[in-house]
């Protein structure tokens, strides 16, 4: 394997791991929920009073 | 807007299985909303989707299509009445409702999860993600975040948000900065 080739080879490894590395980030939650400690005490009046019988709507806004 | 308690986003309108955002398939980008007909009319959100969006304009793709999906026969006819008021070529779709599969969680309440201490409250609040994106609380900080409300509405609503006082003068501070809605309290054009 000639020097070109190396080269060729470590550009194409480094744009493999930025790519996954990009991915990663973007199929992240942007806040770590799981590390929370949830209280279900906090829950706010809002949805302590929320109505049961909810009507469904779906739209696609492009 | 009062009245409605529930927002998701998601995937709707087509054939694959449990699509995501890079396998999004033959979907498109959808909201979902649960509400209270008795505080909010369909007719109501009809006439916010209309205002949201221009109904003339031809989709880029399918992703970006702009659609209704109606879940029953009074939807159907009540968005066919809506329609037919329209001026020039309606080309968003009238789809009946099949599917609807919710979005990657970064997705959801997007405008709320830029602000890491106000999204922590709520997470402490709730034992799971899906209990956060179902919040109605939620979803009205959410709106308030994305630039709608007015500061009247949210003195109305703020005790039964379940925040701290610091997060509360965030949300001021915000309202303050921002003209008065189109949205008026009770959810009427």
């Amino acid at each position: 394997m000639n020097f070109r080739n190396h080269l060729f080879f470590i550009g194409m490894l480094l744009l493999f791991y930025a790519s996954a590395d990009l991915y990663a980030k973007e199929n992240t939650m942007i806040y770590p929920a799981q590390n929370i400690q949830a209280d279900e005490k906090k829950v706010p009046p809002l949805d302590l009073a929320k109505p049961q019988n909810l009507e469904t709507a779906t739209f696609a806004l492009g | 807007m009062d009245g409605v308690f529930e927002t998701v986003v998601g995937y709707s309108g087509g054939t694959s299985s449990n699509p995501t955002y890079h396998r999004i398939g033959d979907h498109m980008e959808t909201l979902q909303i649960s509400f209270d007909p008795g505080i909010v009319s369909y007719d109501a959100l009809l006439r916010i989707f209309w205002m949201e969006h221009d109904h003339t304009r031809q989709p880029w793709s399918r992703q970006y299509m702009n659609a209704v999906f109606y879940h029953s026969d009074e939807q159907k006819e009540k968005i066919i009445k809506s329609m037919d008021s329209l001026p020039g070529k309606v080309r968003t779709e009238l789809i009946p409702y099949s599917r609807f599969y919710a979005a990657e969680d970064y997705h959801q309440k997007f405008y709320l999860q830029r602000h890491p201490e106000i999204t922590k409250e709520y997470l402490e609040a709730f034992p799971s993600f899906n209990g956060f994106v179902a919040s109605a609380a939620v979803a009205r900080v959410n709106g308030i975040l994305g630039g709608y409300g007015s500061r009247d509405w949210f003195e109305e609503i703020v005790d039964l948000l379940g925040l701290s006082r610091k997060a509360e003068d965030f949300l001021r501070s915000r309202l303050v900065q921002r003209k008065q809605s189109f949205l008026s309290p009770a959810g009427n054009l």
